[in-house]
Parts: structure tokens; C-alpha cells; sequence
């Protein structure tokens, strides 16, 4: 795959069929700041790119004329392995940054679809998460300082390199997950965990849902160092994923305390290959978008989890559309489905779709669908509370809707 | 708007018990647990004590109408004048909406009314096998509301992370009366993370009348270690090694020399008079694991030089060793009058030459400092012991700290771990933020409240709110952009 | 901030205060304003209010001293008597503030500065200076008030709130439990078990109600000391307390009546005076504060004030003689604030709960918090006073407790009140009682009548 800025510098650029026209590859954070307002001040519209693995989420762009690139801010700034802090460039690779942290036996606990290409920058812009936020939560727990490169021209900084801090406003938390549209991420200190010493997962098998969630559920209630617990659709039935993380003996312990409890297939994985087959699991949630199909997210109270997901399940059927993948995250509250509208697939198609789950679910996000199906709907679901507020920081921080115009929720 | 029609239309929206407007009354409101010297404060107009959020809304409107500014108050234990009113106003009380609304055992959350007690929710929580998490010194009187406007810590943060990362969503009052949600009980709630500004914004934001927090499963054994060392650096040493081998503690609590001579012929936790230093490490989890991790810690701690470990399981050992660091600010009038607690962040690696030199300012200002501190998380406490009545003591006491400060600062620290800025240290800022920082963050002010009508003068730099400042940012930011005309 | 402290003609004088017993302003300034005390206020609890609350009234206090309040503002008079000066803010004070002793002082500064309305002052006078003034006066109205439930006096004394300061408003459900005969000192003495070790002796503090409403708790106490290897005797001459007079800011009444009580006791030597009241405990114990300026008492106050123990502090330091009756039940504690918070005793009553085979205790709610009694306020306060009252009522009915234990008169009344008004019938019963029934009751060891030995 060429990198990021490669695909800038030809033109490549494309989101849900809008091309870039320009390219800006800074090399620091003022030249960042500089890019941006001088594209404000000019009425240019901005997108910044990192791994570029998270292009398709959000809503179509209204313009895109300037592909920024994050590529040359990809350095370590400071790493303190006794203190459990790290400072990164927005650009640099969370692969990359991961191995890092694995020298020394520590690690960012965060494993979104694609995370190994994705770009710092862009996993704290998309606020994605993976099943390991059961017990590690996500970027919001470990994000603990951040600068960012605003179209005013200026870069701010908000926390520090300490990783308890009150002084001023929390701004980090208010950048994670803004896609960008309130400034670009230009580098950001994390606070870091050990490693677990050991892992296992345990993947057993149900015949439906109502066996599956209620293991889930007994699961949930104990007090077991269980790192992430997923309930995987599968035509035959149900599998549970249970992810265990600590000391060995314990690891080993409850691993066996699982399995002997299972009552239908089961499986226990170990170390390398518990690593390897979550990789696999969360890649099937990627974002790549195809022809007929869309992945949606819907969220709703964990203890609602398996009623969601049997709904979703129902509804979809009653609709005629196949649902070739769909994975429940019981401690989490959400649902995440690959849906095939087949030839059905339409712009109205999708608009029915997200009304019938806006009606089963909480939070809806349409996470990726054709380009064309995606226009006029908001993609983010339903209009959050406190909308204007929303809309007065968007005023604040980017007046001139610079940064990825339209494709943040309530087209921001 | 007429003083008296003010009272009347107060009454009208809480009741007559529920508003205070005489003088006398209004006393008792100009203060918080800041000290005194530190903070500046303005009486208010009124003081009114709503019970619930539509009361609060209505308040809101017609302080609006009266152009009057509004101050939340919650248990008033703050320690940096948050709650203190700088330019009058009407003073919303919040220790009448004080109830635990939800204990969802299932989901783990509890949904609560501002004014409930920190450690009473943990106490009401219990029985169903949970505790919130954030554990501020002051838990047994602060509030959930007070903890959400200050991002409250507390030593157990080490493990278990502060306010925000416990607050799953937030019912609160904005400036112009509207009532509204942020955030909630499942994932995926589009938009901007209205709760994350919310939390540590310090009452400026908005008012929270209900939070939904995060409840954590009480562990099933917990175990307290006790490692008296000879000095400070192999204290700090235990605690890196303790780090470097992928162990986060619960708890990891560092006392000086000072202060254990304060606390023991206080409490008789059992410190030893001689020792430097003290670690306090507490560990929870499953039975097995903790009885593991506390082999090990205690086996680091030995090689780093700690004279001997003293371990405790059950609930009376354990407050006994924790008596000596909880109450630690008590035992402090058997060493001087008075003191002031000071809270500053520095880098862990970075803790043995900060105590150095808080020791250097001790001896410049003439001033005891004794040091008990979160030394997991860098979080210095120094306890600078004084007698206000000797004339400029206190004003000595107010530089030595900003010494500190400057100190903690320049090795990359922050100006606060968990008291807040509020008026106390507003006056920092500088030290750390530029004026494009704090741009940044009067946007989000601006946002929210774009008439400063929610605690005014607070956390920004003395007028900084006001026009001068904005207008030489303007002047920047058209110089950047080439247009020297503006 | 100046604050003059005139000495001139003896006449002291600090901002609005002058006068004798001004609250010091030491004492005063300590309190740092951090508001640790609030959640253990019961007044705050149920008010929120901070003015109701100890760092409130102490900045009041500051405030009258520095002449920014009236020492006659009606906030203050109405403050300084909200307090029921239960002492909690001091058990979680971490500046160690004295927090009893200067509402007191400030009641002492509004008694002398303030005139009262006339029924308050009939109140007092009668109750505080007269009838508690002289252990024999109350007998005497005890047993007349007995006579007047025959002969429908009742209404009267219910009036004045006599009756509910004496525990006897509800006559009718309190007859079982009222003793018929007063104990009257010098007159009863309990000889010691033997037990290993040389023979001790203790004193016996009689105390106001306990020794004629409670009369038979006392005696239950002194045959659980007895019992306990200690010869006990109630020494002639003793006298109220003082305790309500100092809580109501009267303290030369007060002084008075701890002058008496050190020549009462002095005679018994260094013995120890055993107390089976908090409420009378934490105001003997506070006598050397009390007389600190009377050259001719102070050092003799502070002996006397040495000896005092609770009844459960006095057992919580010897070796128990296991109670060997086992007492079925289950039980809750209620916590006397002038046990638990001005003399700091939490452990001992448990720990002679736990001693009693058979016994299971179970902890309530909010157990230390007060129950409203707090000397007169229940009279002189009676909403609030309820309000907690029903506060500790469904506490203590949410435990499946069939008794409820305490160690105080006060309470005991109080409580028994709160639980009839919330509709439950679990009994109210002294710590002494409790472990007396363990140790074979009454039957099990006569008092010598007419024999004590000072």
C-alpha cells in the first residue's frame, strides 16, 4: 500500500468520491498551523490523512481541496518507560509505536480494526475502539496531553506528560473522536500500561443466543481479569470469546475454570495463538467499504446487549437483508453488523435500514456504505443533545468549516 | 433587576427556606476549604438551594435576566477557591439534591443528584458488590457534583483513573437555562465529548443535576504493605522498580521523615520514627493474585533497602496503616498551627530531585515542609507547616509554594494534580500555557457560555476573559494570515 | 486581622463578646475551613445548609470576634442552639478544633448578653437551676410525677417538657421499665466477686435520670463491675453533673455543681468514677476545662476528671470475666454522641456485645450520628429533633434487629420515642443491662443496702 502522503502527492485522494486537488505534507506543527489557515483564509477545504485506514467513516465531505498529510510528524517525542508516559507524533504508525512499547513490556491498551496502520492522529480523530475497551476502556482513558494545529494559525497544547492533571480545562477529551473538525492532532502524550504477563481466550460454542449472552452475563458478574468478551454470530449458533489478561496461574486458572464450564464445543488459545486470532477478529470489522454492503454500529445499555442483538437480527430478516457478520460486545452495549442489501442497495435502502435500527438501538453509526447510498443521510445517527454547543465549538475552533466540512455528526 | 423583586422571584422558583439574602447569611459562603490569604472573595446576593434540575434552570434564567453571574456550589471543601464567588452573584447550592437515584447492578453504573457524598455512594454501592472509584482525601464530605467539576483523584487513582474516566454521562444546566444530556449508558453517542469538557471545567461550563458514573467491583482481597527505608531516593527507587516490573498497585503512597514523626505519636500506625521515608502500597484483585504481586513487591522493596515489610490483610490492620497517611493533615497542628497543602505534578522519574529541592525552599523560607504524596502518579502534596498569626507568614508561605511550582513546572510537571486552578493558581497559567493554549480553551468556554455568566474569574489569568487579550490574539492571528490592517 | 483582647477591670472582651467565658480565639482560629466536619453534622445533614453546620457556626463565631456580626443577630442565637452540641465535628476534625467547648462558650456569651422570652426562661430555671440543682429535688418530682400519671397532672408537666426530659411523656408504655426506687447515694453497694489479683473499688457517678428513672440500669451496672472483681459504692454528696448547664451556656451553675462533685469524690481517693451516662462521662471528664481558672479547683478538677470512665471504657480496660448466659437475640447499636464522639468510644460497647454468647449485633445505618435527644433539644428543638429521631428509627428498623442498645438516658428515651411514633415495638435497652442479663440478672447479686462506703 503506498503511504498516505504518496497518495497525496499523486492525487490520489479520494473520499466517498470526492478527490483532493491539493497536497500539503508539513513537517511541523507550525507549518501545519500555516497550511491551515492559509487554506481558511482562501476558503479551501481540508482533510487530514494519517494511515488512511478510517477514510470512509463520517459522512461524504461537502469539498475536499487540500489532502494534509501527517506523515513527517511520525517521531517518538519522549518515552519514559519508568513512568509510564509517552509523547507521539501524530503520524507516527500505532504498529509501530505498539513495538516500541513492547520492548519494554508495556503497551497501549487499544485494538480498533486496522489499528496497526492507523495513524496516532487518526485512531485520537475517529475515537475508535476495540473489544480489549471491556477492560482498558479507550484513547479517552489514556490520552493525558495533546497539541493540536487550529486554522486560526496557531497550535495549542492542553495536559502534559504526567498523567494526573487538573490544570485547566480537559481539553484532550474534547479533541478524541471530533474528527479533526476542531483542529489537527499534531502530536499527543498517552499514559501507558504494563503488558499482562499472560493471555489465553477461550472460545465456546452455543447453540443460540440466550445460552451464549447468559454465559456472557455470569461472566460479566464476577470479578474474573477478563480483558474483552465477545459473542460472535455464527449461522450454526453462537461462539463466546472470552479474553483473559493478568498473571499466569491465574490466567490459566479461570481459562480452565471457563472451559470446564462450557457445556458445548470449546476451545482454549494461549498465548501467541489468543494474540493472533483477535487480530483476525477485529480485522473482519474493518472499514473497507464494498458494493452491496454496509457496517453499521448500534449501541444500546450493556444489560441490553443480547435483546439488540436478537432485533437486529429479526428486523433485518424481516426486511430481507442477509446479515453475514454480526459480533456482540455484551459488557459494552454494542452490536456491530455487516449487512447485505444485495440489489436493493440504495441510498433509500440504507435510509430504511438506519431508521429501523434508530428504532431498536440507542446509538446508531453507520460505520461504512457505498458513497453514494451515504448522501443526505447523516452517518453519526441520531443529532446529539446539546447540538449547538456542538455547533458553537465547530464556530470557535473553525469558523470557516476548514476541516472536513460535513462529515462530522449533524454534518458539522 | 430590583434586590427586592430578586429575593421574591427566588422564592418563587425554591421556596422560602430554600434562599438566603441576609447578610449574616451570606457569611458563611465566602468561603471553601481554600486558606485563608490564598483566595479572594466577593459576597454574593443570594444564596439558593435548589432540589431540582427545572428549579436550577429557572434560577439560571433569571440570573440571566438580572445580570447577575452564577457560582455551583456543592460541599465547599475545595482547595482552590472554586466555589468562592469573585464577583457576587447568586450561589447555587447544591447539598439539597442529594440522592442516589439508580444502582444498576448489571451495567455497573449508579445514577446520582450532585450533592451526593463521595463516600456515601461508595457505602450505599457496596452491598452490591461495587465502590466508585475516585477517592479525593476529602471523600467523607465532597461531593459527586464537586468531584465532576474538579476531576477529582484520590491514592487509589493509580489504579483505577480519576473522575473522567468514571462519569459515563452528565444531565446539566446550560448558561441560558436549557436543561440537557451528555453522553449516557451506551457507546457510540455521536458528536463531541460534551461529559469530557464537562469534567474538571470547574463549574464554568455548565450545572450538572444528575451524573451517571461508573461503579467498579469491590476486589476480593486487598493487602497493605508498609516499607519504612532510610531516605527518600530508595524509597522513590522501590517505587520505579515496582513500575519497571509491570506492577500498577493500587495505591502507592510515599511519607516523609516529617510527617512521620506528626503522625505516629498520633496514631501509632506502627511507622518507624527513624525512617526517611515510608512507602504505603496497597494491592487488590483475586486472593491468589494478590497474595503474588505482594511476594514480589515486598521482595523489591527488600532489595531497594527497605529495613523490613509489615503486611496486612484484614480491614482493622489495614486502616491502621492507612490511618497515618489519611489522617496525616490532622496530625499536623502537633507540628505548627497551621498549614497549607500544596498539589503539584511532576514526572514519577523526576520525584527524588523535586523532594531535593522542595527541601532547599524549606530551608530558604525557613518553613517545615512535610511531604506525603501519590508517588505512583507524581503527585506531590507538600505540607507547609506555619503560624498564621506571625505577621507575613502566610505571604511566605504563598511564595515558597510558587517556587515550587516553578519547579515542578520546569521538569515538565503540571500546576495541579487534583485541587484545581479555580483563583488560587490562575496566576500559573502562564507558566505552562501560552496564550494560544489558552485561546484554545476559551473557545471551549466561549461554547458553552459566551457571556462568562457560570463562575467568572476563574481558571484564566486575571482579565484574561475580558477584551484586551482577545483582541491581541486577533492581532496574532491576522499577522500569521498577512493582513497587518485589522 | 487585629484583634484586641482588652484586660482592663477584668472585664475581657473579643469583638462582640466580652464577659466571662469568651470562646477563645486560639480555639477559634484553628478550624481551617476544610469541611471535613460537614457529613458528620446532623444538622447540616438534614439542612444543607452551611450556616447549619460546625464550620459554619465557627465562622460565625470568627465573625462576631471580628465585629462583622452581631453577637445579638438573631443567626447567631438561632445557630449556637440548632448545634446539639453532639461533638461529632470533633471525632473527624483533622485541625483538632475544640469545637464543644466554644459553642459553649458562645451560649454562655448569649445567656449573659441576651434576654430570653419567658417561657424558655421558666424552662430553664425550673429544670436546669432548680430541679437538677439537688439530686434529692428530683427524686422527689419523679415520684410525685408517678402519682400525678393517677392523677392527671400529667398535662401540665407535659407542657413545660418535663416529662420528656425525665423519659417519662409516655408514661404508659414506660412503666415496666421505670425503676421504682430511686437510688439514693451513700446507700447501695455491690461487693466484689473475687477475682484474681488484689480487691479493687470504683465509684459509682449516680446521674440525674439514671439514678431515678434508670435506677435498676445503674444497679445492673454495678453488678456487672461487681461481678468484674470490683467492690462498687455510690459516694453521698454526689451531684448533678452539670452537663445540660454547660450545654446551655450556663457554667457558673455549671461550676458549681462540678465543685461539689470533686469534694464528693475526693474522699474515694484515685478509685475510678464509673459513669453509665455519656452525657454526664464526657462533662466529668471535662471538668479540668470547666475549672481551668478556678486557682482553688483547677488541679483538683483535672484528678477528678482522670478518674472518670465510662461504664464500657472501665470494662474495655481489664480482662472480662466471660458473661456465660447466652442471650439469643439480635441486637443494633446506637452510638451515644457524647460516648462515641466527645470521649471517643466506638470499640468497647461492641466488644462487650460480642463478649455475650448467643448475642448477634448488627451494625445500622448511620449508627453514630445523633438521634436528636442531645440534653433539652429534643425540647427546645422538637421538629429537628424528630426529624433525626425518624432518621435513626428506619435505620435501626431496617436491621433485623429486635433491640435496640445504647448507653445513654437521653438516647434511650429518644429512641424508644422515635421507634413507637414509626410504628415499631423493638425494645430500647442500656449496654449494662444487656450484659447483667448475661451474668445471671439481679437474683444473681444483692446490693447491701445503706452501706456505702463513703
Amino acid at each position: 500500500m503506498p503511504s498516505s502522503a504518496d497518495r497525496v502527492k499523486n492525487g490520489q485522494l479520494t473520499i466517498d468520491g470526492v478527490s483532493a486537488t491539493e497536497s500539503a505534507v508539513p513537517v511541523d506543527a507550525q507549518e501545519m498551523a500555516d497550511v491551515l489557515a492559509e487554506a481558511a483564509a482562501l476558503g479551501k477545504a481540508v482533510t487530514p490523512i494519517g494511515g488512511g485506514t478510517a477514510l470512509t467513516l463520517g459522512n461524504p465531505p461537502e469539498r475536499v481541496d487540500v489532502a494534509l498529510s501527517t506523515e513527517r510528524l511520525a517521531g517518538i517525542i519522549d518515552y519514559e518507560p519508568t513512568d509510564l508516559v509517552l509523547s507521539v507524533g501524530a503520524g507516527a504508525r500505532f504498529g509501530d509505536v505498539q513495538a516500541v512499547l513492547a520492548e519494554h513490556g508495556q503497551r497501549l491498551p487499544l485494538d480498533p480494526p486496522g489499528a496497526g496502520d492507523a495513524t496516532i492522529g487518526g485512531l485520537i480523530a475517529t475515537g475508535r475502539w476495540g473489544p480489549l475497551r471491556y477492560s482498558a476502556g479507550t484513547l479517552r482513558d489514556l490520552l493525558i496531553g495533546i497539541s493540536v494545529a487550529h486554522p486560526s494559525g496557531t497550535v495549542s497544547k492542553a495536559g502534559g506528560m504526567v498523567v494526573k492533571n487538573v490544570s485547566g480545562y480537559d481539553m484532550p477529551r474534547l479533541y478524541l473522536g471530533s474528527l479533526g473538525t476542531l483542529g489537527v492532532v499534531v502530536s499527543a502524550n498517552f499514559k501507558v500500561l504494563p503488558r499482562p504477563r499472560a493471555e489465553a481466550t477461550v472460545i465456546a460454542s452455543y447453540d443460540d443466543l440466550l445460552a451464549a449472552f447468559a454465559a456472557a452475563s455470569q461472566l460479566r458478574g464476577g470479578r474474573d481479569p477478563i480483558a474483552a468478551l465477545e459473542a460472535l454470530f455464527l449461522n450454526s449458533g453462537w461462539a463466546l470469546a472470552t479474553h483473559i489478561e493478568g498473571r499466569d496461574e491465574t490466567v490459566d486458572a479461570v481459562a480452565r475454570r471457563i472451559v470446564s464450564g462450557a457445556a458445548g464445543d470449546v476451545t482454549r488459545l494461549d498465548e501467541q495463538e489468543s494474540a493472533g486470532w483477535w487480530s483476525a477478529y477485529v480485522d473482519q470489522q474493518h472499514l473497507a467499504q464494498a458494493d452491496n454492503a454496509v457496517l453499521v454500529r448500534c449501541g444500546v445499555r450493556p444489560k441490553e446487549t443480547a435483546a439488540l442483538a436478537s432485533t437486529i437480527i429479526d428486523e433485518m430478516s424481516e426486511l430481507a437483508i442477509s446479515v453475514p457478520y454480526l459480533a456482540a460486545s455484551p459488557g459494552l452495549g454494542t452490536v456491530v453488523a455487516r449487512l447485505d442489501l444485495g440489489g436493493a442497495g440504495s441510498q433509500e435502502g440504507l435510509a430504511k435500514v438506519q431508521g429501523a435500527l434508530l428504532s431498536l438501538a440507542d446509538s446508531v453509526t453507520i460505520l461504512a456504505a457505498p458513497p453514494s447510498w451515504k448522501r443526505g443521510i447523516d452517518v453519526w445517527g441520531r443529532l446529539p443533545e446539546g447540538f449547538d454547543v456542538m455547533q458553537a465549538l465547530r464556530q470557535q475552533f473553525d469558523p470557516e468549516r476548514t476541516i472536513n466540512p460535513g462529515r462530522f455528526a449533524g454534518f458539522l | 433587576m430590583d434586590r427586592e423583586i430578586l429575593v421574591e422571584k427566588l422564592q418563587g422558583i425554591v421556596g422560602k427556606n430554600g434562599v438566603f439574602t441576609r447578610p449574616a447569611d451570606l457569611l458563611v459562603y465566602e468561603y471553601d476549604g481554600s486558606v485563608d490569604g490564598a483566595v479572594e472573595t466577593a459576597t454574593p446576593s443570594a444564596v439558593a438551594l435548589p432540589t431540582t434540575a427545572e428549579q436550577i434552570a429557572d434560577i439560571v434564567i433569571l440570573a440571566r435576566e438580572a445580570g447577575l453571574p452564577v457560582v455551583a456550589r456543592g460541599a465547599g471543601t475545595g482547595l482552590s477557591g472554586g466555589a468562592v464567588p469573585q464577583q457576587g452573584g447568586i450561589i447555587i447550592s447544591l447539598t439539597r439534591m442529594n440522592r442516589v437515584l439508580e444502582i444498576d447492578r448489571e451495567d455497573r453504573t449508579a445514577l446520582v443528584e450532585p450533592g451526593v457524598i463521595n463516600l456515601e455512594l461508595s457505602e450505599e454501592t457496596l452491598p452490591h458488590g461495587f465502590f466508585f472509584a475516585p477517592d479525593p482525601s476529602s471523600q467523607k464530605a465532597c461531593t459527586i457534583g464537586g468531584n465532576v467539576a474538579e476531576n477529582s483523584g484520590g491514592p487509589h487513582c493509580l489504579k483505577y483513573g480519576v473522575t473522567t474516566n468514571h462519569v459515563l454521562g452528565l444531565e446539566i444546566v446550560l448558561p441560558d437555562g436549557r436543561i440537557v444530556w451528555t453522553g449516557g449508558r451506551s457507546a457510540g453517542v455521536s458528536g463531541y465529548d460534551l461529559t469530557g469538557a464537562m469534567v474538571g471545567s470547574e463549574g464554568m461550563l455548565g450545572i450538572v443535576t444528575k451524573a451517571l458514573v461508573r461503579l467498579t467491583p469491590s476486589p476480593e482481597s486487598t493487602l497493605v504493605l508498609l516499607a519504612p527505608f532510610a531516605d527518600i531516593e530508595s524509597a522513590s527507587h522501590a517505587t520505579s522498580r515496582i513500575i519497571a516490573a509491570g506492577i500498577v498497585p493500587a495505591a502507592l503512597e510515599m511519607m516523609d521523615n516529617l510527617t512521620i514523626q506528626a503522625v505516629e505519636p498520633a496514631y501509632h500506625a506502627g511507622y518507624p520514627m527513624d525512617a526517611g521515608a515510608v512507602l504505603l502500597i496497597e494491592i487488590d484483585g483475586s486472593t491468589d493474585d494478590v497474595r503474588g504481586t505482594g511476594v514480589e513487591i515486598a521482595a523489591l522493596c527488600v532489595e531497594s533497602g527497605a529495613t523490613e515489610v509489615r503486611s496486612a490483610t484484614e480491614r482493622a490492620e489495614r486502616d491502621l496503616l492507612w490511618k497515618g497517611r489519611k489522617m496525616a493533615l490532622g496530625a499536623m497542628g502537633r507540628l505548627a498551627p497551621n498549614y497549607y497543602l500544596h498539589d503539584t505534578v511532576v514526572p514519577r522519574s523526576k520525584l527524588p530531585a523535586t523532594l531535593r529541592r522542595v527541601e532547599e525552599i524549606s530551608r530558604d523560607f525557613d518553613l517545615p515542609i512535610a511531604n506525603v504524596f501519590h508517588a505512583g502518579d507524581g503527585n506531590l502534596h507538600p505540607l507547609m507547616l506555619f503560624d498564621r498569626r506571625v505577621n507575613g507568614s502566610t505571604e511566605r508561605v504563598l511564595e515558597a509554594s510558587k517556587e515550587i511550582i516553578t519547579y515542578c513546572v520546569d521538569v515538565g510537571g503540571a500546576l495541579s494534580g487534583e485541587h484545581g486552578i479555580g483563583t488560587e493558581k490562575r496566576g500559573y497559567m502562564t507558566l505552562v500555557y501560552t496564550a494560544d493554549d489558552l485561546a484554545a480553551m476559551a473557545g471551549l468556554k466561549n461554547s458553552f457560555d459566551p457571556t462568562g455568566m457560570f463562575n467568572p474569574e476563574k481558571l484564566f489569568p486575571k482579565g484574561y476573559m475580558c477584551g484586551e487579550v482577545r483582541a491581541l490574539r486577533m492581532q496574532a492571528m491576522a499577522q500569521k494570515l498577512g493582513i497587518h490592517a485589522l | 486581622m487585629a484583634v484586641a483582647i482588652e484586660n482592663d477591670a477584668n472585664i475581657l472582651r473579643l469583638g462582640g463578646f466580652s464577659g466571662p467565658d469568651i470562646p477563645e480565639d486560639d480555639l477559634l482560629r484553628a478550624c481551617v475551613h476544610c469541611g471535613m466536619c460537614l457529613s458528620s453534622c446532623p444538622t447540616y445533614r438534614l439542612t444543607g445548609q452551611e450556616m447549619s453546620s460546625p464550620r459554619g457556626r465557627l465562622w460565625l463565631m470568627r465573625a462576631v470576634a471580628d465585629d462583622r456580626l452581631e453577637l445579638l443577630d438573631p443567626l447567631f442565637d438561632e445557630q449556637m442552639y440548632q448545634c446539639l452540641n453532639c461533638r461529632a465535628c470533633e471525632a473527624v476534625c483533622p485541625s483538632g478544633v475544640h469545637y464543644g467547648p466554644l459553642v459553649e462558650a458562645s451560649r454562655a456569651q448569649l445567656e449573659q448578653h441576651r434576654p430570653r422570652s419567658a417561657q424558655e426562661r421558666a424552662l430553664r430555671r425550673v429544670g436546669l437551676d432548680w430541679l437538677f440543682a439537688d439530686s434529692g429535688r428530683l427524686r422527689l418530682v419523679v415520684r410525685m410525677l408517678r402519682l400525678a400519671e393517677k392523677t392527671g397532672m400529667t398535662a401540665l408537666a407535659r407542657r413545660t417538657g418535663l416529662l420528656k426530659l425525665l423519659g417519662m411523656e409516655d408514661l404508659q408504655a414506660l412503666t415496666p421499665e421505670i425503676s421504682r426506687r430511686p437510688i439514693v447515694p451513700g446507700n447501695e453497694r455491690w461487693l466484689a466477686d473475687p477475682v484474681s489479683g488484689e480487691r479493687r473499688h470504683a465509684r459509682l457517678f449516680n446521674g440525674c435520670v439514671m439514678g431515678t428513672v434508670f435506677a435498676n440500669t445503674n444497679r445492673a451496672a454495678a453488678r456487672v463491675v461487681a461481678r468484674n472483681g470490683s467492690d462498687i459504692d455510690v459516694p453521698v454528696e454526689q451531684q448533678c453533673c452539670g452537663a445540660l448547664h454547660v450545654h446551655a451556656g450556663m457554667m457558673e451553675e455549671a461550676r458549681v455543681l462540678a465543685r461539689r462533685n470533686i469534694d464528693a469524690f475526693e474522699r474515694s481517693g484515685d478509685d475510678p468514677i464509673i459513669v453509665t451516662a455519656a452525657g454526664c462521662g464526657a462533662a466529668l471528664k471535662e471538668y479540668g476545662f470547666l475549672l481551668k481558672d478556678d486557682a482553688a479547683y483547677a488541679e483538683r478538677a483535672q484528678r477528678f476528671s482522670d478518674r472518670v470512665r465510662d461504664f464500657t471504657e472501665y470494662l474495655g480496660e481489664r480482662d472480662l470475666v466471660p458473661p456465660s448466659k447466652p442471650v439469643p437475640r439480635t441486637v443494633t447499636y446506637q452510638e451515644p454522641c457524647h460516648l462515641v464522639h466527645a470521649q471517643r468510644i466506638s470499640r468497647q460497647p461492641r466488644d462487650l456485645m460480642n463478649a455475650i454468647p448467643g448475642l448477634e449485633l448488627v451494625e445500622m445505618r448511620e449508627s453514630s450520628l445523633c438521634c436528636g435527644s442531645a440534653g433539652i433539644y429534643n425540647i427546645i428543638r422538637e421538629e429537628m429533633a424528630n426529624e433525626l429521631g425518624d432518621r435513626k428509627a428506619r435505620h435501626a428498623m431496617e436491621t433485623p434487629a429486635t433491640e435496640v442498645i445504647t448507653a445513654n438516658p437521653g438516647c434511650q428515651m429518644q429512641v424508644r420515642a422515635s421507634l413507637r411514633r414509626n410504628g415499631s415495638s423493638a425494645r430500647v435497652r442500656h449496654i449494662a443491662e444487656l450484659l447483667d442479663e448475661s451474668y445471671g440478672g439481679a437474683k444473681s447479686k444483692r446490693a447491701i443496702i445503706g452501706r456505702s462506703e463513703y
